[in-house]
């Protein structure tokens, strides 16, 4: 290829990635405002591992992380662990190496279409599938947001690289090896997917791999893919290691009913209409199909708050016609060769993790799904643009510039504006303007934080930035030696003078102390009835109450039981 | 797959399923009406075979049965005139035009251009909180109300989850019945069927014609639920015809268990 040529494309990919970047930096760390617990866990153990070498719950450098016994993946904690003496133990911190990971997929994305597509598309389709890469709201909002999910389809990607290169420059395929390691470390669903992948691809160049040449390598391969993977492997049959998965599969969760399991059936057509296999594989295969139903993709996206956009699905909807374009161009175009392929079995594979979850359309579990998805649509937009004649080609091209600079207004509509104002609740807005006036109020009087319909204590450690060595030795869950197999929980925490536990009017009323609590939790028909203090209402952006926070009046009380006494005559 | 006996009972259980299913939830009357339009497509298959220049006259009872149809007759007979425009093309086309404009007030009633109030306030509200009017107007306007409604119906009529799972793990609460209308195995033929139209032979771009006009249709409706019935006939045929590429017999024995267990739970269902 030409020096101009090479200098003409390398600059449009700087340029897709400095508008992906701008998309995703802007804001960081303010927007979604508010911090989610998750999210919040990961900053404070993180934070915890950093100050003391072990997370909060005092286990030195864990495989996985126990946090709420969901047992969280290590790679993204650790990433965050050098930041925090950079930018603090901030929302910037914890979301940067989401940004960052998003950031690096673009010019990855490229390099790996560049390597498995014909020369003849390979730089329209790297350029076009980089950009909608670059503007995807579903890419964008985990490159926006702590999600580990992310960091993993880096190292996936990367492995797939890698062992595409490593076809021809053998010692290539440690580094995959290695990369599909940190991939499976990195998020559970990819406990699946990257296997399935590795055995595709091995099984797709075993003719290769079969020559003598590559022996050493794979050899090596193999060793420091065992290697990285052995940690996680030694935990791998523990309660902690496989409590996600329990929790979630429909497989094997005892006490859950399938979906279509008519209940007031009995007898020979219960056992019939209700057999659990017949009902489980028939709802699999709803939720798998759903990963490629329109209606989820382009319409609907996904059903949590905090992870999707309001009013944006997970493609804009003028990708439709190219979505349906390009599956048939994939099916129908065998000289595609290893792009068709790989574009396929991403495509089969990325949704199964998902799937054997019960929740409809998790984009978080299914992420991997993004990329074949939008090689697919790319595919549509440039075989459209091929068939059609010359002077249409530009009409075409300038309606795609139009739609493409709505896209990227209607993306600042739903993240910046409607998903802050209608999901702040989601994202657990408020918890620092209410450390804000804890650490304003009298430093004398006992702190009451009501946590039951949450695990707050840790956006409490995480905006106070608590001392992790004073919180280990002030809270036990478990011990050590139990950390991945006792999967018990402490629900009351103390953290200073802050202790967080479920709000028992009777005997919090009579001691002078500060509570805090949403809206359900301290109503103001208690504060008026109890006589409390308001020291602050900490409101959401569409200003219900997140938080109050009241100051008791036990005189008030004293007074009102003593006159109570006097009154029934005892 | 050939015209063993086995072919043609999953044939049957195919046919039968959607009317089947639609019956046991809805009342006779109900059926007749939504399932009239399905006869009407039989009468202008048959008369398209035997080759009457005036096939697409009966389609135009659609729309004087059942008003939100209108649409789609008229769509049907412009797009005739469109491909041959002779006098009784044009003739059809003038009485479809005709029909429509008398139904026209009954379709507004039922269609997602009807005025609602909740919905206009909630954009006015959302207005608000744009940084400046530009954006406001761009993107919390009248069109965007009907935009979002066509498309969230225009999107569930392309649902595979729809016509296989009763809309799970999406079920639309309220507006739907969320009724079975194939056995699930049978999405697999939908797509070798739709496959197979690639070659676009003239049965092919009819099939295409009839549904895509019928999704359009559809989608215009404020609820679709109960008039996509419509749609049975023109599925029915690519899942048929993609059920041809089934040879195995064992695997037809297979799906025939799977759909009896389908009828049963069909009519433990709703019986």
């Amino acid at each position: 290829m030409p020096k101009r040529s090479v200098f003409l494309i390398s600059l449009i990919l700087l340029a897709i990635s400095i508008l992906g970047a701008a998309i995703r930096f802007y804001k960081l760390g303010q927007v979604p405002a508010g911090l989610y617990i998750d999210e919040a866990a990961q900053g404070y153990s993180a934070y915890s591992i950093l100050k003391t070498g072990k997370d909060e719950f005092g286990k030195t450098l864990p495989i996985i992380f126990r946090s709420f016994t969901d047992f969280k993946t290590p790679v993204y904690i650790y990433l965050i662990v050098p930041l925090i003496p950079i930018f603090g133990l901030t929302s910037f911190a914890v979301r940067f190496p989401s940004f960052f990971f998003s950031v690096l997929t673009f010019p990855l994305l490229f390099l790996l279409l560049i390597r498995v597509t014909h020369k003849r598309y390979a730089i329209a389709l790297g350029i076009v599938t980089t950009f909608l890469l670059a503007i995807s709201p579903w890419h964008t909002l985990f490159g926006r947001t702590n999600f580990e999910c992310n960091v993993a389809l880096f190292f996936l990607l990367l492995g797939v690289y890698f062992f595409y290169t490593g076809l021809k420059h053998r010692w290539m395929l440690v580094l995959s090896a290695l990369m599909f390691g940190v991939s499976i470390n990195a998020y559970h669903s990819q406990r699946i997917i990257t296997p399935l992948i590795v055995i595709f691809l091995t099984w797709r160049y075993q003719h290769v791999l079969k020559d003598k040449i590559f022996r050493k390598p794979l050899l090596i391969a193999g060793i420091c893919g065992l290697l990285i993977m052995l940690p996680l492997l030694s935990v791998a049959t523990t309660p902690g290691f496989l409590s996600r998965a329990k929790s979630l599969n429909i497989i094997s969760q005892p006490n859950r009913k399938p979906a279509g399991y008519i209940s007031d059936v009995t007898g020979w057509g219960g056992h019939i209409v209700n057999s659990s296999l017949f009902l489980t594989s028939r709802e699999f295969l709803s939720l798998y199909i759903s990963y490629f139903s329109p209606r989820n993709m382009f319409n609907l996206g996904d059903y949590g708050p905090r992870s999707s956009f309001p009013a944006l699905a997970t493609f804009f909807s003028w990708q439709f016609p190219f979505y349906i374009f390009g599956l048939y161009i994939v099916i129908k175009k065998k000289e595609l060769g290893e792009l068709r392929n790989l574009t396929l079995v991403l495509l089969l594979v990325s949704p199964i993790p998902a799937a054997v979850t019960g929740d409809p359309y998790t984009t978080i579990r299914a992420l991997p799904l993004v990329i074949p998805q939008l090689i697919v649509i790319g595919l549509g937009i440039i075989f459209s643009f091929l068939y059609l004649r010359n002077h249409l080609r530009i009409i075409f091209a300038t309606v795609l510039v139009f739609l493409s600079i709505y896209s990227l207004l209607q993306l600042y509509s739903s993240a910046f504006i409607l998903n802050e104002y209608y999901r702040a609740k989601d994202w657990d807005y408020g918890f620092d303007k209410v450390v804000k006036t804890i650490m304003a109020s009298d430093p004398g009087l006992p702190v009451i934080v009501d946590n039951a319909r949450g695990e707050n204590y840790i956006e409490l450690l995480f905006y106070l930035r608590f001392d992790p060595e004073k919180y280990q030795k002030e809270n036990f869950e478990v011990p050590v030696s139990e950390y991945y197999t006792n999967l018990k929980r402490n629900s009351e925490k103390t953290i200073g003078r802050i202790t967080t536990r479920p709000i028992v009017w009777e005997k919090d009323l009579v001691t002078d102390q500060i509570l805090v609590g949403d809206e359900l939790a301290i109503s103001r028909q208690q504060i008026e009835e109890n006589r409390l203090e308001i020291i602050k209402e900490v409101p959401y952006p569409d200003r219900k109450v997140a938080f109050r926070i009241v100051r008791t009046n036990p005189k008030y009380q004293m007074e009102k039981r003593r006159e109570y006494i006097l009154t029934k005559g005892l | 797959m050939g015209d063993n006996l086995l072919s043609k009972v999953l044939t049957i259980t195919i046919l039968l399923y959607w009317p089947i299913s639609f019956l046991l939830a809805n009342n006779p009357k109900d059926f007749i009406t939504s399932f009239f339009p399905n006869v009407v497509f039989i009468i202008c298959i048959s008369l398209y075979q035997k080759g009457v220049r005036w096939w697409t006259a009966p389609l135009l009872t659609l729309g004087l049965v059942n008003p939100v149809l209108m649409i789609f007759p008229l769509f049907v007979a412009a797009f005739c005139f469109w491909l041959k425009p002779t006098k009784v093309n044009l003739a059809i086309l003038f009485l479809a035009v005709m029909i429509s404009l008398t139904q026209l007030n009954t379709f507004y009633q039922h269609s997602v251009f009807k005025y609602d109030r909740d919905t206009y306030q909630r954009k006015i509200e959302q207005g608000y909180l744009y940084p400046n009017v530009f954006l406001a107007r761009v993107f919390q306007n009248k069109l965007t109300i009907y935009l979002e409604r066509i498309s969230f119906n225009f999107f569930a009529l392309l649902d595979p989850n729809n016509y296989f799972f009763s809309f799970h793990p999406r079920e639309i609460v309220g507006d739907n019945q969320n009724l079975d209308k194939f056995p699930f195995w049978a999405i697999a033929f939908l797509l070798i069927g739709l496959f197979k139209m690639r070659r676009l032979k003239r049965r092919d771009w009819f099939l295409l014609i009839i549904l895509t006009a019928l999704i359009i249709n559809l989608s215009i409706l404020a609820k679709f639920d109960r008039h996509d019935l419509v749609l049975y006939l023109p599925l029915s045929l690519v899942i048929i015809s993609g059920l041809r590429k089934l040879s195995s017999s064992w695997v037809q024995i297979v799906l025939l268990l799977i759909t009896a267990v389908e009828y049963l739970r069909l009519i433990f269902r709703y019986a």
